[in-house]
This record gives C-alpha cells, structure tokens and sequence, in this order.
C-alpha cells in the first residue's frame, strides 16, 4: 500500500505544481514549479521500474533543461512579461479561453474514457517466446538439427553449439539427423519464457542420443554474477563430482572444496558465482579420486549463464577423453537497468542514436545562428591621402625662397566623401 | 504491480491536458514554452507506464530520445525567443503575427 | 604495278586537299605557301597520272575501273533498285585527258605564281585553280554519266568563279566581269539542261548510267583480233590446238591459256557471267543485257530494234537515241562553246589570263568533245545527230574564226580562235573522226595553252610597260618592278588591245618565240603539232565525205578549209600586230620581258607545240613512222575508243592545206604591215571599201551578241521587269498582301479579338481568377498570425482524431 500512496502523493504534487505553474503570474515560479513537477514525475518513473530514466529526468530535465530556462528568464528579465497588459488584443481572444477550455476538457474526457473503459489492466501482457539451442557432443559426425519443421542446426559439427533462437510457443518434434544417415527424435514441449538446451550426445558408432534440459537466462539475483550449469553427457555413465583445484589436500589427496558431488548422467547441476575465473577439477566419483578433466582459471563471465557440457571425444587415435565444453550466453538484464537501456541502444537503436547525435549537432549550430549578432563589416575610413613635398621644402629652407611655382591644380572636394551630388 | 498502469496513463492525461492549456492561454512565450514541456514530461510519463507493462524496454529507449530531443528543442527554442527579443523587444506571443495572411 | 589504277582516288583527293587548305588556311599562309601548296598539288597529281599512263602501257591499255573506298555506295535507292556507284575509270581516253589537265594544270600554276603576284585574292585564285582540276578530273575519270555530271557542274563552277574573279575591279570592269561570268553560268545552264535530260532518258532507257561495267571489254573488235593472234601464234609453236568447237561458234568465242583443256574451259565458261581465272573472254555475249554499261546496252537495242516506252511515249531505240544524243549535243554547245551557246566563251576572257588559258582553252570547254567521244557507240549509231554535230561543228569553226579575224583585243581573238577550233573538233566527232578529235584536242591544249599564257605575258608586260612609263616617266631603265597592281591603273589604258601593242619582238624576245610556235601550231604548219591535228580531222571529211559519200563529210572538208585560212590569217595579223613594227605606245615601248615562272611555262609548251602532233604520225609521211611510229595515238585510243580508226595521210590535202594557211599568213602580213593605217586605230580592212562591211562584221561579231540581247535578254529583262514591278510588287505587295492580307487580317483579328477574346475568353479566365481571389481573401482570414490560434487548430485536430480513432474502439469494447 506504500506504493498506492506514493503514488497518490506523488501525482498529486505534479498536478498541484502543474496548475500553479500555470497560474502564477511570475516566469521564475513557474519554471521553478515545473522543476517540483518534474521531479514528482522522476518519482514516478522510479514505481516504474526505470531507475535510469528517472535519474535523467532529474538530471537533464529537472537540471539542466530548467536552468537553461531560467537562465533565459532572467537575461530577459522576463519574468513578468506578457502576463500584464494584454492591451488591445484583449478583447479579440475574448472567446478564446472558454473554446480552448471545453476542447480540453473534451480531450481529458475522451482520452480518459477510453483508458478506463478500455481496462488496459484487465489484459493479459504477452510474455516472451520459448527460446532453444543446440549443443552438439556426438561423436557420430556433424548433425542437422530440426525443431519441428525449424531447422535449427545445419551440418554442426562436434564440440558446436548454436545460440539462443525463438520459437512460438507450442509442442514440437526434435530431430537429430547425422551426416552418416539416420535420424533420433524427441518430443519437446516449449513453455513461453524459458530456454531450453538441446544436447545431442553419444560415441560414434550409435545414432546420437537427444537430452533435453532447461537453461535458466533469467536476470541474475545479484548482477555481476555468473551462473553455471553442468550438465553430465558421458557417454560410460560414470558419476562426475566437481572441486576447486586449490583445494587440493596434499596430505591426504582429497579436495577440501566439492562444487558438486555425483552427478549422474543425464543429469544437471546449477550453481551461482560472482564474477571471476573458477579452476576446477572433473573427478571420476565412483572410481576413487580419478580426475577426468579439469578446468583452469576458466572466466567466469558477469551476468552470464555458463553451460559446461561433459561429454566424452574420440579422438583421431582412438583414445577417448572426457571434454568440458564451456558454452556461454548472457543472461537478461534487469528491466530498466542502464544495462538494460544501453544495451539496447548500442545494439537496436544505435542508428537512431546516431541520428539524434546529428540532430544535436544541428540543434548546437542553429543556437549560433540564432543568437549570433550580425557582425557589420567596418567601414574603411576615407582619408585624403597626404602628400608632402619634403625636397621643396628643403630647397627653399636652404635657399630662402619659394622656388616652386604653383601648378595649376583642380579644386579638390571639401572632404571626402562629401562630395556633392549630382544635379 | 500495486498501482495499475491505467494510473499512470490518468496522471499523464491531466498532466498533458495541463500543459495543453499553457500553451493556448498564456501569452509568455517562456511560459509556452515550458507549458509544452509539461506535456512532454506527460507523454513521457504514458510511455514508461506502457514500457512497463508490456515489459517492453522499447518504450524507455523513447522516452530517452524524447528526453535528448527535448533538450536540443530547448537550446533552438530559447535560442529564438533570444532572438525575438532582441528585435521586437518582447516575447509576448500575441505581439507577433507577422504570419497574418 | 597491279595497284597503281587505284591512285586514281587520289588524283581527285590531292588537288582538292589543296582547295581545302588553300580556301581555309590561305589568306594566313601567305603567297609563297599558297603557290606551293597548290602547284604541288598540281604535280602530284600530274605523277599520279604519269603513273597511270605507265601502268596502262605496262598492261596493253586495258581499262581499269576503280571503287574508291569512302564513296563506295555513291547513290544507292534499294527501292528502286538504283545504284549508281561512285566508279572512277582509267583507261587511255580519261589518262589521255589526266595527263593534260595535269600537266598543263602544274605549269598554269607555276606561271599564275608570277602572274598573280601581289593580287589580294590570290589565296583564293589558287584554291579555285585547284577546285578545278579536281572537279576536271572527276569529270574525265567518272566511269558513269551522273559522276561526270558532277565534275561538269563543278568546272562550270569554278569557270563562273574565274570568271568573275575580279568582280570588283574599278571604273565599271568588275561589273563587267560580273556579268561576263554570269552569261557563262546562264549559257551553261542551258546546255546542262541538255545535259541532265540525256542522261535521264538514258537511265530511263537503260537503267544505269555507266559508260561500261568493270568486266565488259570496251573494243570486241580489238580484243577478237588479239585473241587469234595469240590463238595463231599457239598453233604455230606446236600445242594441239583444239579443233575449237567453242572458237567456231559466233559469240561463244573464249580461248583457254596453255595448260588447260580448251574444250572443258569453253564449257564451263559458257554461260557463267564472270570471269574464269584462265579463261580470256574477247566479246561481252556472254554478259546479260543488263549487265551491260549504257554502250553495251546500245548496241544490243540496236541489233533487236528494240522498242522503249518512256511514259506514254513509244519509240523505237534508234529515235530515243538520236534524241537523247540530240540532248547531249545541247549540253555540249553549252560547255564547248558551240554555236548557238558560244558567245559566253569570248566574254569569259574577263577572267584571269592563266585560268582562261587552263579552263577556256585547254581542259574545261573541251569536256564537250571529251564527252562525245566518250559515247562514240552512241553518236556512231545516231546519224542524224552527227550529222547536227557536224554542222554545228562546221559553222562555229568558220563563224568564230571570221569574227576573230575583226578583234583588236589581243585575248579576244584567242577566245574567238579557241571556240574555232573547238568547232573543228565538234565537227570531227559529227564525221566520226573520233580519234582525229581527240587528237586535235591534245595538240590544241598544248598550243592554246601557250598562246594564252604568252599574251598573257604580253598584257602583264603592258601593264609594266604602262605602269612604269607613269610612275617614271621617260628615260627609265628597264628594272623589273616586281609589285605591280592589277587594278591600280585608273586611266583608260587597254593592255589587251592589240593596236597599244607593236615591236614587242624585241622587247620579249622569249614570249615572242614561243608565241610563234603556237601560232604556227595553230595555224597548221608543218611541222608544228597543229598540222597533225588539223590535217587529221581534214583527211578525214575527205574520206567521209568523198569515199564514203557522206553529205557531212563535203561541207565540213570545205568549210574547215575556209576556217583554217581564217586561223592562219588571223593569227598571222595578231603577229604582226604585236610583235612587228613599232611599238605604239609608251607601255610598249617600256614593256619588259616577264620573269622566269612565266617563261619557262612558255618555253615547255613550246617545246610540247612543236612536238606532240609526233605522236600520231600517219604511216607513209617522210619516214616519220619509222621514227616516231604510226598512229600510236589513235591505236591507244581505240581501247577506249571503239569507233576509232585511224586515217589515210593524204598529200594532196595537206600540200593544199598549208598552202592555204601560208598563202593566208602572206596576205595578213601584207595587209597590217602598214602601220600607219593602225596607228591611227584602223583596220586596213575596214579601209578597203571591199572589205569594210565584212570587217565591220566581223568586228561587231557578227551581231550575234546583239541579235541575242535584243531576241532573248532584252525581253525576258522586260518580262522579268513585268512580272516584278507589276505582279509581284504592286500587285501582290502593294495590293494582295497590303490590302487583302494585311488589312483582311486586322479586321478578322478585331472581330476576333474584342467581342471573342476579351469578352469570353478573357472574361471567364479573369472571371475564375477573381472567384478564386474572393475565396483566397476569404480564407486568408483563417491565418491569423497568431501563434495560439494555431494551437487551438491543432487541439481542435487533435480532438477530432482521437475521438474519430478511439470512439469506434469504446463501442466494439
């Protein structure tokens, strides 16, 4: 009930605001009742699963964008402009505000009509498609892989595996088709919102075998986390347990750490783990402390769902070994996370990101534009050029007498500039 | 979900409404101005609550666009009541209809 | 060798490159880079017709018919199946005419160099001269009527252009001379009228205008008695000669070369059209008609009595080609200057010296002959047309040389004289000497050609003469002025007139002898190349006339006797006039001689005067054949030519001949040896009470000039005056258009424009314009200028929608 009233006061305070921003005569208090406004709406963006959002409507919004505006407002001093004298005018809008008042009452009950007659709440909102991969560890050669009549994997080789795909949700035939000829089905029966791993396993001279097992892709419950699941393909049945290698007793040569103990075929195991590398040891549990595989300062990525897929690989020679397949997806993050935004803008969206830097870019020049005052080129300054007769003067200061005689000359105008107009 | 998304898309209606009105009735270009960003701040408050309820983080991603536009508009925007000011001396928006056919 | 025929393209494309540069680059290039460019022009093509000479007698003169590569499909009408190629032929009648336009082409040049010295157009002259004998040589290489057409049409051209070259000389010449090229185009229309009818009923007849298709042999009758001979000289060497079934039968004669079986050869070339490798047709039987040139085609109609439908117009052969001939003899009064078209000739004169002597003596007005003797089949085949030619021949031949006889002006006589001996070649071709024609028509270009250039020489002397004793008055030197002005003299100062002249002997001594050998060469003295020529087409009217007892042959003998005594007599006057006796007047007296571009052209044609008649020496004349052959000449052009043949030399009339000619010169020198009477401008004749009303004549032209202004010029000039003034001017200017067009037109558009276009057209657009301002003013209300009404408009949109949108949706939820 918390949040019912938080809500209450929040949506209150943004209305009241909003109506005093609208009434107050004064530029500054509207502005600053906006700012009161936008804030309760940033509250209300927090109830609505967007923490990211929220904090730039305070920020961009309440912050940055308001200064700006207040900022102007007060350059202009305009804060009481506009409001006084309406003047002439006046009387020519007389109709004006009863007209704009009734079209928005009729827009508020319109739209408010249909939100409550149209009981958005009462529909059911769609979840996500099942999604499903395919790991391949049989040895039979490369598979197709169909989930119904999807082909999912083509020629897939072994050790691959494909990523998550979606598929409507439904009952579907999963079929595993070698190379080599043949075909293993199983019935698979996908459920909306969970991802499923198909394993095709098996040794080479036997059709492959289908296991079916669920990945869990859910967001993590502590983020930077990593989740693993291990899951037991050995073809020999054996039980696997897994330790910490560091964990290794000298003295007696037993681990002091088990991660997981007896894992049967066919079978999973699913652990969580904050980020950072594991080194483990795969040890044959039935038969002593044979270590089968292992693992070495393996990452462990954040916010992944890690799959470790045992399986054993004949190998050219012959020989057979035990390989732990590590095959990593990220996990979903948290709706409205930053995480969650800048994902989708650096993947979805990064194309209209793009955009918007440009529209930026032409918000910022245009602002110069605007604002920019005309620059008047500066006039030259008309000047009568001055010429000195240095040498005449010398002459008649060394012979006492003007020696020059005066050219006839044409009369200069006054000024420059000035001369006068044509008739 | 406490609070029903219809809620929120209540809110933002009045809120729009709200700003709606600004615009038409006051004569500040400034306040006009800060009228429509009411509305938007509206629409963006409709948008999360649609985004949340679909699950659907399309709608936030729009609202942060909305949110990056609205600051450029803001920039342009003040940048001309600037301007207009300078030449006319005023910003009330009745005073201006040099557009009058 | 197999490729030198195709030089003929360029003997066309080098002269007429140089016109190109000449006309465009000249006046920038300078006098010394245009005379060059143009003389070796000239002589490049002058090589390339030696070349082709040398080609023709490497390979046993047979024709060659050339496609030049750029006008390969000249007129091609698919339609109509028209093809008219752009062919050129080198066989030795057109090789004959090369080697003459070039080769007296290259040294006109050379002389017009030093004559046109200093002429503001000189640029200009030189590109025409070169026009011309590109436009000559396609004229006398075109294997096909319309290509030859061409080339006649373009000389005409530039004969107009030379003409008039200096159109704009002072004191009323240039008008003169405007109107003297004028006459020559108009008289030369008329003839091409000629011209261009023959050669349509001839493509109407025929359906081409070749002369003859590639693979045809021109002489069968040559190419037969060829083939026996080497048949004969076959037999005699031993090879089983076939009993010749083939070589038996008339018109499947075909002979193999040695190695093949004759016999199998005879019978696949039978019936095949073209040419086997191996086998040598003597005949065209085995061409279809068709494919015959227009001689072939001829022939064949002839032997049929083939009956052609022209139109509506039904003819036998034979009368469609006396006409056509008949067009042909109209074209050639035109272009050779035959009564009635000759009075052109003599006006011409007003032209350059130079281009007078290359195209009104030696090359262009000869296209006449050249052209009928082309199309010998035709004439030989038409006697009432030879007859005409005959006649027409005949009486210019006495008519111009009895005017000559009446003219003071020295190039006039030369004019008079030239048209003279066109008539004697006219009229040999009407008594079908063909070869004689052709002949005189070489010896002829040599010495009228000099004669040209030597009284040319002589006038560009007065002028010195004249200029000099003007500017120094007495007691100068004899320094050559190397820059005198054509049209700087403004006295009335005639250099051509003859009684100016006198005792120029001395003065020229080079000009002077030369002149007397073309005079000789002219007048038919032995051995000058004029008695050949002369006495040819003579003995023949004598054989025509009294051993084949044709009525032709009589009065041309006669009256070319007479002409001949004319020529002689007034050659011999012309001599006296100006080269005996004391010079007369000042210019005379200080003429000095010309300089070496003039008279080393003299000097060669003087050489070529005295020693081209050599070339067709008859049989049986002093041992001559022995040295110089017999007939060469006419045996070369029988090729070409395939009514050639060649003439008996008889003494009696070349005995008879000279004497006249002698006897004519003795009297002329008798006659004008008196100065006196000439000093005072008087012909001794027109003194003798006798002979005074036939000077007169003479010497008014026998009024053919006047009869001519007053029958034809005077009143078509009245009736173009008529139709000018009165219909065109008054009638349809001042009366039609003014009145009827002008005024009608301004009181329908008044009509029109008042009540219909401002009242309704103008008022309803005017009337929409202002329906549309109203509501415009009305709605312009609307904008208010005021931002909040706007913002109302939208919320008032805003509403609209929502409820438009969303109201549908509260009724279905």
């Amino acid at each position: 009930m918390t949040e019912v009233w938080l809500f209450i006061i929040a949506g209150a305070l943004a209305v009241a605001a909003a109506v005093m921003m609208l009434l107050s005569e004064n530029a500054v208090h509207s502005a600053l009742f906006l700012i009161v406004t936008m804030v309760c709406i940033a509250l209300l963006f927090l109830m609505l699963d967007s923490p990211f959002l929220a904090m730039i409507q305070i920020t961009v919004y309440a912050g940055a964008i308001m200064v700006l505006f207040l900022f102007v407002i007060m350059l202009l001093g305009a804060e009481k402009l506009g409001t006084a004298d309406p003047g002439p005018e006046k009387s020519r809008f007389r109709w004006f505000t009863p007209v704009a008042l009734s079209l928005a009452l009729a827009l508020l009950f319109s739209i408010g009509l249909v939100t409550i007659q149209g009981n958005i709440d009462a529909q059911e909102p769609p979840v996500a498609d099942p999604t499903v991969r395919v790991v391949n560890v049989s040895n039979s050669g490369p598979v197709d892989v169909y989930v119904g009549s999807l082909l999912l994997a083509d020629d897939l080789a072994f050790g691959q595996s494909t990523s998550f795909a979606s598929v409507p949700v439904g009952e579907y035939t999963v079929s595993v088709r070698p190379a080599s000829g043949g075909e293993t089905t199983a019935v698979f029966d996908a459920v909306a919102a969970e991802s499923t791993n198909i394993v095709a396993h098996g040794p080479a001279d036997e059709a492959p075998g289908i296991a079916l097992f669920l990945q869990d892709m859910r967001p993590l419950a502590n983020e930077g986390d990593g989740r693993i699941t291990i899951f037991n393909a050995k073809a020999d049945s054996t039980n696997v347990a897994v330790v910490e290698t560091d964990t290794y007793n000298t003295a007696d040569g037993s681990y002091s750490f088990v991660r997981v103990q007896n894992l049967a075929f066919g079978f999973t195991s699913i652990l969580e783990l904050p980020n950072g590398d594991v080194s483990w040891r795969f040890l044959n549990d039935g038969d002593g402390e044979q270590i089968i595989a292992e693992l070495f300062d393996e990452e462990l990525r954040r916010d992944s769902s890690n799959l470790i897929v045992l399986a054993d690989e004949v190998l050219p020679a012959g020989t057979v070994r035990t390989l732990p397949l590590v095959v990593t997806a990220p996990t979903a993050a948290q709706f409205g996370s930053p995480r969650a935004i800048g994902y989708s803008l650096f993947t979805e969206f990064l194309l209209p990101f793009q955009v918007l830097g440009l529209l930026l870019l032409a918000a910022m020049v245009g602002v110069i534009v605007l604002t920019q005052r005309e620059i008047k080129p500066v006039k030259k300054i008309q000047q009568r050029r001055k010429v000195s007769r240095p040498l005449t003067s010398v002459i008649t200061a060394q012979v006492g007498q003007e020696v020059t005689e005066d050219a006839p000359r044409l009369n200069a105008p006054a000024t420059a500039g000035e001369a006068e107009p044509v008739k | 979900m406490v609070v029903q998304t219809e809620s929120f898309v209540m809110l933002s209606i009045v809120l729009f409404v709200l700003g709606a009105m600004g615009v038409l009735l006051r004569r500040n270009a400034i306040m006009v101005f800060m009228s429509i960003e009411l509305m938007l701040n509206a629409a963006n408050l409709a948008l999360v609550a649609f985004a949340r309820y679909w699950g659907n983080e399309t709608g936030q991603l729009f609202v942060f666009f909305v949110i990056t536009v609205a600051a450029a508009e803001v920039a342009v925007g003040l940048a001309l009541i600037v301007a207009i000011f300078r030449s006319k001396r005023s910003i009330n928006i009745d005073e201006l209809h040099e557009m009058k056919g | 060798m197999a490729y030198y025929p195709q030089l003929v393209s360029l003997i066309i494309l080098i002269p007429a490159i140089g016109a190109f540069i000449n006309i465009f680059w000249g006046a920038r290039l300078g006098e010394k880079w245009v005379g060059t460019v143009a003389t070796v022009a000239s002589a490049l093509a002058f090589v390339i017709a030696v070349l082709l000479f040398v080609y023709l007698e490497g390979s046993g003169y047979e024709a060659v018919v050339i496609n030049p590569p750029i006008f390969d499909g000249w007129i091609q009408i698919p339609a109509g199946e028209v093809v008219i190629p752009w062919q050129q032929r080198v066989d030795t009648l057109s090789s004959t005419m090369m080697l003459i336009i070039t080769g007296i082409g290259t040294l006109i040049h050379v002389y017009s160099i030093s004559y046109m010295h200093g002429d503001a157009r000189f640029h200009r002259y030189f590109a025409y001269l070169n026009m011309f004998l590109a436009f000559m040589l396609v004229l006398v290489t075109a294997n096909n009527f319309l290509m030859m057409f061409v080339g006649w049409e373009g000389v005409g051209l530039c004969s107009f252009l030379l003409i008039g070259f200096w159109f704009d000389k002072a004191h009323g010449v240039g008008w003169r001379n405007t109107m003297a090229a004028n006459k020559a185009m108009l008289l030369n229309r008329i003839g091409d009228f000629g011209v261009v009818m023959s050669v349509l009923i001839m493509f109407w007849t025929f359906g081409t205008t070749d002369y003859f298709r590639p693979a045809e042999i021109v002489n069968v009758h040559l190419a037969e008695e060829a083939a026996h001979a080497a048949e004969a000289a076959h037999s005699e060497e031993g090879a089983v000669a076939a009993e010749g079934e083939a070589a038996n039968k008339p018109g499947d004669v075909v002979l193999a070369q040695e190695g093949e079986g004759e016999g199998a050869a005879a019978e696949e070339a039978h019936g095949e059209e073209h040419s086997t490798p191996g086998v040598v047709y003597v005949n065209n039987d085995h061409i279809e008609t068709d494919q015959l040139g227009v001689f072939g085609q001829a022939e064949r109609f002839l032997d049929e009595g083939r009956v052609i439908d022209i139109g509506p117009v039904q003819l036998p052969f034979s009368t469609w080609l006396t006409i056509m001939t008949l067009f042909l003899v109209l074209g050639v009064t035109g272009k050779s200057a035959q009564i009635p078209l000759f009075t052109w000739l003599p006006d011409a004169m007003a032209g350059p010296t130079p281009a007078s002597a290359l195209i009104h003596a030696a090359t262009m007005v000869t296209a006449g002959v050249y052209i009928m003797v082309r199309s010998n089949v035709l004439f030989y085949y038409a006697p009432v047309t030879s007859f005409v030619v005959a006649m027409i021949g005949a009486l210019t031949a006495l008519v111009a040389g009895f005017i000559a006889m009446g003219q003071w002006d020295i190039k006039r006589v030369l004019a008079y004289s030239t048209v003279s001996q066109l008539g004697f070649m006219v009229a040999a071709v009407g008594i079908g000497a063909y070869a004689a024609a052709i002949f005189h028509l070489v010896t002829h270009a040599f010495f009228k050609a000099l004669l040209f250039l030597g009284s040319g020489s002589v006038i560009h002397a007065m002028e010195h003469g004249h200029h000099h004793a003007h500017s120094h008055g007495h007691g100068h030197d004899d320094e050559h002025h190397g820059d005198d002005h054509h049209d700087a003299h403004e006295e009335e100062f005639d250099p051509q007139d003859m009684r100016n002249m006198g005792g120029l002997r001395r003065k020229m001594p080079l000009t002077f002898i030369t002149y007397l050998f073309g005079t000789l060469a002219l007048a038919g003295i032995f051995p000058f190349a004029g008695f050949w020529s002369k006495d040819e087409i003579l003995a023949d009217s004598w054989v025509a006339g009294f051993d084949n007892n044709n009525l032709a042959g009589y009065i041309v003998f006669i009256i070319l006797l007479m002409a001949a005594a004319f020529t002689a007599f007034y050659m011999w006057r012309q001599i006296v006039l100006v080269f005996f006796g004391k010079p007369r007047t000042e210019a005379a007296e200080h003429a000095p001689e010309s300089s070496r571009l003039i008279t080393i052209p003299l000097v060669i044609l003087g050489f070529f005067s005295l020693g081209i008649g050599f070339m067709n020496t008859p049989s049986y004349v002093l041992g001559l054949d022995n040295i110089f052959g017999a007939h060469l000449f006419t045996d070369r052009l029988e090729y070409s030519v395939s009514k050639a043949h060649a003439s008996e030399f008889n003494l009696l009339i070349a005995l008879g001949a000279t004497a006249l000619a002698v006897a004519a010169m003795f009297l002329a020198n008798n006659i004008y040896r008196r100065s006196a009477i000439i000093e005072a401008r008087r012909d001794p004749l027109e003194m003798l009470p006798t002979t005074a009303p036939f000077w007169s004549l003479a010497n008014a032209r026998m009024y053919w000039d006047a009869f001519y202004s007053r029958v034809f010029a005077r009143p078509f000039t009245r009736i173009a005056y008529f139709l000018s003034d009165v219909v065109d001017w008054r009638f349809l200017h001042d009366y039609f258009h003014d009145v009827v067009i002008w005024k009608g037109f301004n009181a329908a558009a008044q009509g029109l424009s008042k009540p219909v276009d401002l009242g309704v057209i103008d008022g309803a657009v005017n009337g929409v314009g202002r329906v549309f301002g109203w509501l415009s003013s009305q709605l312009r209300q609307i904008q208010t200028g005021y931002v909040r009404t706007y913002a109302l408009s939208l919320l008032v949109g805003v509403v609209l929608v929502i409820l438009v949108i969303l109201l549908p949706l509260l009724q279905r939820g």
